[in-house]
Parts: C-alpha cells; sequence; structure tokens
C-alpha cells in the first residue's frame, strides 16, 4: 500500500516540495516571528525566477557572444525567424532580444545552454550573475515592501503588500514583453556546468533528467541551510526581539530595538530566500510565465501551510507544508477512483431520493421542535449543528446522487479542483478548531536545556 | 482624437456603475465585519453564472436573432437576472458570514486571521462555481465556461450611439439600487439601526436593538449588490471566465479605499471614479501620450491599455500610505498633522 | 428610612481576573441624589458597570427593590428601570439627533415613541434645535444632554451616571449638573452619580460614597463629606 502511495510521488514533486517548504520557512521567519502580515510573497519568488530567466538569459546571451561571436549568426542562418528578428546590435537584442519572442527564445536558449555548460567558468559566471541577482533583487523587493510596514496598520498593510505584489508580478512583468517575455514567458539557460551533470548521472535514477536530479540536491541543500538558520534565529535572542516586535513593538522600541531597521532585515533576508526558492523552481518549470507566479499558489497555500502546521514553529510549518501538499496530491490522485466507487451507492440513493427527503424533513421538525424547547444553551446549539449538519450531509448526498454522472465524464476537472476546495474548507476549520497550528509555537530556547539545568541547580544552592 | 467616442463613454459609465455597486457592497461589509472580504469579487462573478444559466436554460431561443418578435419577453433577462441574483448571492454572502466570520470573530481570530479565512472562502467559492460550470451540461451555449455572453446582449441605438442594452440599464440599475439603500438606511427604523448597530453595538442592544439580525441583513444587502451588478456586468465581460473576477478584484479594492473605507457614499463615488479612470482616462492617458510622442517625432505606437491595474494598484498603494480615510476623509489639516495609517 | 432602592452588600468585582472592587457596600434611597466621589483609579466608574452588569462580580450581591439582581445581563436590568450611562460613547456620533432619539425608542410602539420624544425635547428644548444634525457635531454638552434623553425617553427609575461632565467647560457643567438635579426633583428618578468634580457633585447630593483604592472610605450624608477637611483634603483635593 505504501508503494502505491509512494508512486503516485515523482521526483519532479519532491522539488516543489522543497521549494515550497523554503518559502514557507521564509514566511514563517517574516509572519510567524516578526508578525509582519506578507500577502506579497508571490513577488519575492518571482523575483528569483525573474533573475534566473529575464536576467540570466541575457548574461548568457552576452557570454556566448563574446565566447562565439558568429552565434547569432549562425543561429539565424539555421532558423529564419530568428534573421527576421534580429538584424541589429548587440544592444537590440540584449534588451529587446531573448526574452521577447517566444520563438526565439524557445530555439535559443538551449543552444546558448549547450555552449556555457561546456565552459566551466562561463557556467560559474552565469550561477555567480543569476544568484546575486536574486539575492539583490529579492533583497530590495524585501527592503521597499519594509517601507510600507512602518507606517500601516495591520490589514492595509497586507492589502498594501498584496497590491504591491499583484501590480509587479501580474501588471508589469506578466503584461510587458521586454521583462520576462509577459504572457508567452521565457525560456531558461540553466546555470548547470556540464562537470556537474557528469558527477550526478551515476545517481540519477533512470527516466530523470540531470538537470531534475541537480536542482533537487541543490534545493535539499539549500532546504536544510534554510531550515538551520531558521532554528538558529528562532532560538536567538534576534527571535526573542522578532517575536517581541510582533506582540507589542511599541514596548520594544521604548527598550531602544529599532524596530524598523529590525523589520527591514527580516524582510530583506525572507525575500531573499524565497527568491532562491524562486530560481530553482524556475531551472524546471520552464517556460517562465510570470502569471503563474499568483497569489493563490505562492502567498494563499503557504499561509495556509504555516497556519496548520503552527505559526512561528519551524517543525510545525514543515509538518503543515508536506501535510498540504501530500494531503493535496492523494486527493487528485485519488479522486476518480472514489467517485467511481460511490456511483452503485449513488444510484441506489437517488431511487430513495423521496423518501430520505421526508424522512429528513420530520427530523428537522423534531430537532426544531427540540431547539425551542431547549433548557440550555448547550442543548440548544447542539441541536442547531445537528440541524445544519444534516441539511448538509442529505442535501449534499442528493445533489451528489444527481450529478455523479455529469461528474465521472468530467471527472479531469474535478480532479484538478477539488483538492482547491478542500484546502479552503481545511484552513477554515482550523481557523476554528485549532488556530495555533499542529504545533504550537514554542518559547525561544536561546539557552539549550543543559544550560538552563546548570543554572537552575546554581540558582538553588 | 483626444477625447472617447460617445460609445466609449456609454462603456466607461457601465464599468463604472458596476463597479460602484461592488464598492458599496465591499465597504457595507468591511463596515459590519472590519475585514476585507477577498471574495467579493466571486461574489459578482456568481451573478454573472444566474445570468449564465438563465440564459442557456430559458432566454436562449427567445433572443432577438432566433426570435425576432421577441424581443419584449427576451428583455425581461434584463430584469429577471439581477433579480435573482441579487437574492442568490445574498444568501451566499449570508452563508459566509454565517458559517465562516461570524463563528472565527467570536472565537477571537484577529484580523489577518479572518482575512485569510476570507481568501479561503475565495478560493471554495471560485472554485466550486468554475467546477460546477465544467460540469453541467449546457443546453444550448456550447461550453459554459468560456460562454460569449456579450454576444447575448441586445444592441440599442440612441441618439445616433451604436451601444448595447445592458450598458444603458447598468448606470440607471446603480442609481436605483444606491438610492434605495440611501432610503432604506436612512428613512426606516430597520435601517438606521443598522447604521446604529454597525458604529457602535454595545449602545445599540443596550438600546434593545438587534445587532446580529443588522449585520446579517447587511451582509446580504452587500452580497444581494455584488449579484445584481454581477449579473448585468455579465454582458460586459468577453467570455465567462472565473478568473475575471481574480483581476476585478483589485479594482473594488482600489475604488472602495478611495472612497475611504468606512463611507458607504464615498465607495460610491470611488468605484465610479475607479471605474471611468480604467477606461476613459486610460485611453485619454495613452492618446495624450501618443499625441505626444507624435509631435515630438517619435513614431512609437503607445499602448498602455493592459496596465489598467497597474493604475488602481498605484491608487490603493498611495492612498493607505498618506489619506487612509479616502476621500471621505478629506480634511487637509489632518492630512499634514496625522499622515498615515499609523497604527 | 424606608427599604433602600438599591441596596449593595459585599461586592467584589473587577475585570476578569483583575479585581478593582474589594468589599463594597451602600444603599441608595428612593428620589435621593447618591454621589460616589474618590481619586483616579479607586474603581468609581467599575462599580457602576458592575451594578449594570458591565464588569465580572466574583462576590457578593446587588438587590433592586428587594429582588436579587446580581445574576442578571444588563438588557434585563434595563427593562426593570434600571439606566446606566457611560461617559463616553453613549450616543451614534454617526447619527442625527432624530435618528439618535429614534434608536432610544427602539422597543417602543410607533405612537408611545413620538410622544415620549416629544416629552424629552420639553426638557431639552436644546435638542430640538439640533433634530437634524449629526451627533458628532454637537458640543460636549448637548452630547451629554441628547445621551441624557435618551436614557430619559425610556422612563427609567433609576438612573446611573458616570462621569457626565468630564471635558466639559466648567459653565456647560454646572448647567448639566443642575438638570441632573431636576431629574430627582421634577421626575422622581433617583440618581447615583459618579463624579470627579467632588464639590460640585457633593453640594447637590443628598447621600455620598467616598471610594479610595477600591474600598470604601465614607458612607453617609454629602454634606458631611463635603465639610470633613480630612477626607476632602486627602483624597478629594477639597480646602
Amino acid at each position: 500500500m505504501i508503494e502505491g502511495l509512494l508512486s503516485i510521488f515523482t521526483l519532479a514533486d519532491l522539488l516543489d516540495i522543497a521549494v515550497i517548504l523554503i518559502v514557507v520557512l521564509a514566511l514563517n521567519l517574516m509572519a510567524g516571528y516578526a508578525g509582519i502580515p506578507n500577502f506579497g510573497m508571490a513577488l519575492f519568488v518571482f523575483i528569483g525566477a525573474f533573475s534566473l530567466a529575464g536576467i540570466g538569459t541575457r548574461v548568457a546571451l552576452l557570454l556566448t557572444s563574446i565566447v562565439d561571436p558568429g552565434f547569432i549568426d549562425r543561429l539565424s542562418r539555421a532558423h529564419l525567424l530568428i534573421a527576421k528578428t534580429y538584424n541589429g546590435s548587440l544592444k537590440d537584442i540584449l534588451l529587446y532580444g531573448v526574452a521577447g519572442d517566444p520563438m526565439v527564445n524557445r530555439v535559443a536558449a538551449p543552444e546558448m545552454e549547450k555552449i556555457v555548460s561546456q565552459d566551466l567558468i562561463l557556467s560559474m559566471i552565469l550561477l555567480v550573475t543569476v544568484l546575486g541577482a536574486a539575492i539583490i533583487l529579492g533583497a530590495l523587493m524585501g527592503i521597499i515592501a519594509s517601507f510600507a510596514a512602518v507606517r500601516l496598520r495591520e490589514d492595509y498593510l497586507a492589502i498594501v503588500l498584496l497590491a504591491f505584489s499583484e501590480m509587479m508580478v501580474m501588471v508589469i512583468f506578466a503584461q510587458t514583453d521586454v521583462f520576462v517575455g509577459g504572457p508567452n514567458g521565457a525560456y531558461v539557460v540553466k546555470p548547470w556546468p556540464t562537470v556537474l551533470e557528469d558527477a550526478v548521472k551515476p545517481i540519477t535514477p533512470p527516466g530523470i533528467s540531470s538537470d531534475l536530479m541537480i536542482a533537487l540536491i541543490v534545493s535539499l541543500l539549500v532546504l536544510l541551510l534554510t531550515f538551520v538558520y531558521a532554528e538558529r534565529i528562532a532560538n536567538s535572542p534576534m527571535g526573542r526581539v522578532l517575536r517581541a516586535m510582533r506582540d507589542d513593538d511599541l514596548v520594544i522600541a521604548t527598550f531602544g530595538r529599532d524596530v524598523p531597521l529590525t523589520r527591514l532585515k527580516v524582510m530583506a533576508v525572507g525575500a531573499m530566500i524565497a527568491s532562491i526558492a524562486g530560481v530553482l523552481y524556475a531551472t524546471i518549470r520552464t517556460p517562465v510565465v510570470a502569471s503563474t507566479y499568483d497569489r493563490f499558489t505562492w502567498t494563499f497555500v503557504p499561509w495556509a501551510m504555516m497556519i496548520l502546521g503552527g505559526m512561528a514553529n519551524n517543525w510545525g510549518v514543515v509538518l503543515g507544508a508536506i501535510t498540504i501538499y501530500v494531503g493535496q496530491r492523494l486527493i487528485y490522485y485519488y479522486t476518480p477512483s472514489v467517485f467511481q466507487a460511490m456511483v452503485p451507492i449513488l444510484d441506489v440513493i437517488s431511487r430513495l431520493a423521496i423518501p430520505l427527503i421526508l424522512s429528513s424533513t420530520v427530523l428537522i421538525i423534531i430537532l426544531l421542535a427540540l431547539r425551542w424547547r431547549a433548557k440550555t444553551d448547550l442543548e440548544r446549539r447542539l441541536a442547531t449543528y445537528t440541524i445544519i449538519g444534516l441539511i448538509g450531509f442529505v442535501g449534499s448526498t442528493l445533489i451528489l446522487a444527481v450529478s455523479i454522472h455529469y461528474i465521472i465524464s468530467n471527472i479531469v476537472y474535478v480532479q484538478a479542483l477539488l483538492p482547491k476546495i478542500f484546502l479552503g474548507i481545511v484552513i477554515i476549520l482550523v481557523l476554528y478548531l485549532r488556530p495555533q497550528g499542529i504545533m504550537p509555537e514554542k518559547p525561544a530556547r536561546t539557552l539549550s536545556r543543559r544550560e538552563l539545568k546548570e543554572i537552575l541547580a546554581r540558582e538553588s544552592r | 482624437m483626444v477625447l472617447p467616442s460617445p460609445e466609449f463613454l456609454v462603456y466607461s459609465i457601465a464599468y463604472g456603475s458596476v463597479l460602484a455597486l461592488l464598492c458599496i457592497g465591499l465597504t457595507l461589509t468591511y463596515m459590519v465585519t472590519k475585514v476585507p472580504n477577498f471574495a467579493h469579487a466571486t461574489l459578482a462573478i456568481t451573478g454573472a453564472t444566474v445570468t449564465l444559466f438563465l440564459l442557456d436554460r430559458i432566454y436562449y431561443s427567445l433572443h432577438p436573432v432566433r426570435c425576432p418578435g421577441c424581443t419584449m419577453q427576451y428583455v425581461t433577462l434584463y430584469l429577471l437576472a439581477p433579480i435573482l441574483a441579487f437574492i442568490i448571492v445574498g444568501l451566499v454572502a449570508l452563508a459566509e458570514y454565517l458559517l465562516v466570520l461570524r463563528p472565527l470573530a467570536r472565537r477571537g481570530i484577529g484580523i489577518i486571521g479572518l482575512m485569510i479565512a476570507t481568501l479561503a472562502f475565495d478560493m471554495i467559492l471560485y472554485n466550486a462555481l468554475s467546477l460546477t460550470l465544467y460540469i453541467t451540461p449546457a443546453e444550448n451555449l456550447g461550453r459554459l465556461m468560456d460562454a460569449p455572453l456579450k454576444g447575448f446582449d441586445v444592441g440599442v441605438t440612441l441618439a445616433g450611439v451604436n451601444t448595447s442594452f445592458s450598458r444603458l440599464l447598468l448606470p440607471l440599475v446603480a442609481v436605483l439600487l444606491a438610492v434605495a439603500l440611501h432610503m432604506f438606511l436612512t428613512r426606516t427604523k430597520f435601517g438606521v439601526s443598522l447604521r446604529a448597530s454597525i458604529e457602535n453595538p454595545n449602545l445599540a442592544r443596550a438600546l434593545g436593538i438587534n445587532v446580529d439580525l443588522a449585520y446579517m441583513v447587511s451582509w446580504f444587502l452587500a452580497g444581494g449588490l455584488a449579484g445584481a451588478s454581477g449579473a448585468l456586468w455579465a454582458f460586459m465581460i468577453e467570455s465567462y471566465k472565473p478568473e475575471t473576477a481574480y483581476l476585478i478584484l483589485v479594482s473594488v479594492f482600489a475604488g472602495s479605499i478611495l472612497g475611504g473605507l468606512g463611507s458607504i457614499y464615498g465607495a460610491l463615488v470611488g468605484g465610479f471614479l475607479i471605474g471611468l479612470a480604467e477606461t476613459i482616462g486610460l485611453v485619454m492617458a495613452q492618446n495624450l501620450l501618443q499625441l505626444l510622442l507624435n509631435i515630438l517625432g517619435l513614431t512609437v505606437t503607445v499602448t498602455i491599455t493592459q496596465y489598467q491595474r497597474f493604475f488602481s494598484l498605484i491608487i490603493v498603494i498611495v492612498v493607505l500610505l498618506i489619506a487612509p480615510q479616502g476621500l471621505a476623509g478629506i480634511n487637509i489639516r489632518g492630512l499634514l498633522a496625522r499622515g498615515g495609517g499609523l497604527r | 428610612m424606608d427599604q433602600p432602592m438599591l441596596a449593595v452588600n459585599s461586592l467584589n468585582s473587577g475585570y476578569g481576573k483583575f479585581q478593582v472592587v474589594f468589599d463594597v457596600s451602600f444603599n441608595v434611597y428612593r428620589n435621593e441624589i447618591f454621589v460616589i466621589v474618590g481619586p483616579n483609579g479607586s474603581g468609581k466608574s467599575t462599580l457602576l458597570k458592575s451594578i449594570f452588569g458591565l464588569a465580572t462580580i466574583y462576590l457578593g450581591s446587588i438587590s433592586y427593590m428587594g429582588r436579587d439582581v446580581t445574576k442578571l445581563p444588563p438588557h434585563v436590568k434595563a427593562r426593570m428601570g434600571i439606566a446606566y450611562l457611560p461617559q463616553t460613547d453613549n450616543v451614534f456620533s454617526e447619527l442625527t439627533v432624530r435618528e439618535n432619539l429614534m434608536m432610544a425608542t427602539y422597543t417602543l410602539k410607533e405612537s408611545e415613541a413620538r410622544d415620549r420624544v416629544e416629552e424629552v425635547l420639553k426638557i431639552y428644548p436644546v435638542l430640538r434645535n439640533r433634530l437634524d444634525y449629526k451627533a458628532k457635531s454637537l458640543s460636549g454638552g448637548e452630547r451629554q444632554m441628547l445621551a441624557l434623553a435618551m436614557t430619559l425617553v425610556r422612563r427609567p427609575s433609576i438612573i446611573m451616571l458616570d462621569e457626565p461632565t468630564a471635558n466639559l467647560a466648567p459653565v456647560v457643567a454646572k448647567d448639566l449638573l443642575k438638570k441632573i438635579s431636576m431629574l430627582r426633583d421634577e421626575m422622581g428618578i433617583t440618581v447615583i452619580l459618579v463624579e470627579q468634580n467632588a464639590r460640585a457633585a457633593l453640594e447637590m447630593g443628598d447621600r455620598a460614597l467616598l471610594m479610595v483604592s477600591g474600598r470604601v472610605a465614607y458612607e453617609g450624608p454629602a454634606r458631611s463629606l463635603l465639610q470633613d477637611a480630612e477626607l476632602g483634603r486627602r483624597y478629594l483635593g477639597l480646602r
């Protein structure tokens, strides 16, 4: 059974999980510990993708043109469309070329990749540039975002951050061709040198590309580093400062802590981490289309994972993220078989529809009477919930029975959308039943247990 | 050249009316629950879905193209859809309040948690709607998702202007609903008690007013406004897609924030202004820019119409940072003294 | 003295786990003005809130007209004739004066409501001129008058006022206190008045309660407290 379950997941999924985990850990730092309601995470992740697809490709073009001056000519001769587009200088190409035209992009990118990856030095330059850009741009975005946090109340801040993220990603980047190819997206030049690919080949399972393998290994490494970093911050004096800032920033300001500066640092670091995650994600999910970095996938889902797992608890949010990711995949995978299995039952129910409705109506009337005569608040509430539950249950069963055949014939859509609906319901339930999450925040342990014991022993003497 | 064509003007006013109604609803729910309802645009698109189904099941064969003598009958669609949508979406909004926001608020969940809850409800509603559209077979429209609703609008030529029935109807409906709401809130005892409950629920309770009922009615009305507006807005959308809700949410927020989140009249004005700005304003700006560039001898064609959201978003950010009270709170002295939505 | 209208016995109350009132007992008799004075933070406001049911009562009892009302919720007490006028938030700022009075008569029949509003406007003619103005545009004194009017419209038997003259100019405050005396003189309403302005309050009051740090330091005739140099000087800033 475990075998069967595991077979649903591929290594590409593992990369997805690693990336989203990095993002959630970054979000936990910003929102969980520092209390900044960052609804603009999508932007930070996208900036990383942009660094790879927008900046990286241009740098790669520059590098290939230096190493192989006839590159563009060669390409134009081989592909007439490129010839049509480019008759100009390198400057033109750098500004408008690579990212803009999908045809050009799709053809040029792999060619450049071939050239760049052969040479270790070129690869290194590309890698460093891309990472550098991701880090710098990420930090920049984080800093800009932190300026808004200075003077705004919680809910206004959340809206502004959301608006900022939407504006940058959905409007500017998604609509303008120059940056990342607009609606068509841009292909990437992966910055991994061939030596790395060769090194990885032995451990690559059959059927998996070495690109995926490298990205996976790097992602897991980054994930590990991020987790260690997050934990260290959490259990350090800085962690206490962040929490104090979250809970009452006026108090901590009077103690001499520079609140805006601390916020700036948190946002900058968090954004940098998310940006790197974006780079890793983009190496595999090509072409990079800006509109896919939407607020649902990269802002809401991480928040959901953080809340479910437990805000301000790094182990918690990891657990929450894995739970949601795995849960959604499971729902996706098992939806067809579950609905198929329901068909016979539902057919029976649809034939019994009338008696079912009649008996539930009678039950509801009885429950209403009981509710009206209830002596205590508890009894009344119990009756209310039972009525709602009954209506919901019978109602949805009947709706299902009526529509089951339509559902089966459109099972693809059901598969795709049901996990999202479930996620929405789960989040509301979590907020209602256990808002502190699966693993609630634990107190900061700046001193290890051993040190604490020693101190306590000393004090009692 | 710079001024818009009359057709476009009519379109612009219609769009402004849609936003105005949506903004009123959003501000109303914000005043009651103190939380911006991220699901509001999806409520509007739910209203559009009502129109979609009515068209598919009932009115398809009555369209003037297929039935030349049926124009009068077909026109009843423009009445039935908003009314039905008002009720249905009103109930959906009420459900959002009763099942999600009220229980969570009573649990003590803070603003951010409640915002996430509205996002979650948005996700549920949006995807459930999409699912319904995929699963339910269309009788006439081919495919419910992507149905070209615009084509079902009735063309009208008024004073030489070629426009459509929905675009003429929208401003009328907006004015009607706004006036009705105003009458309700100021002339009826229950309406006044609604305003009282929103402002000071403790005092209202002490006076024997059923504050809970007031809140429920407010949410129902907000949803109703969204539904009615969405039902007619359906004719202005290129092709039916729930995604459109995703995009218009920004404009609705912009309008409400511009008007000041505590003022219904502000929302009306703000929504309308944003609607005008996004359409006429943008086109005029583009034409002006083009003119300027042409004068300077540059032959670049300027298309900034795809950036309409950008301006709405800029407005949101600027207003919140500088004057969070919006239009309703314009007070120059206060502006200089306070300077921002300080905590 | 006949039976007290309101009897408070060994009341211990506060907010949540934070106790403010310690073992307070006193009686209020029909048709008198009972003044509660004391330094800041002595628990005067909390005392009123506890009587009305807006604070947590740990121990003790409150009886009204002989009935034990300790555990009753505020709106039930309101219907029994007990009115409470808080210091702030006692009117709807965004509503007009007319609308405020409309809300005050919410539970009454249309005709009854109209009569009572007329009644109250006769007592406070100033409000008649301001009927269509929003409450927030009223002056401090006018607003307190509106709040008082909204309470009177419900014909309470006993009104508890929490620092009604706070933030009012001295002249306006004096006028308001005069109107409060009228409540007893002309309408037969019993008044419990919490006041920061001890001298003015004690001058118009019949009996008084001095609260210090949540406990009773004096209960008796108001005049005597006014003349008591020791207590007056130490706690009330009276010379």
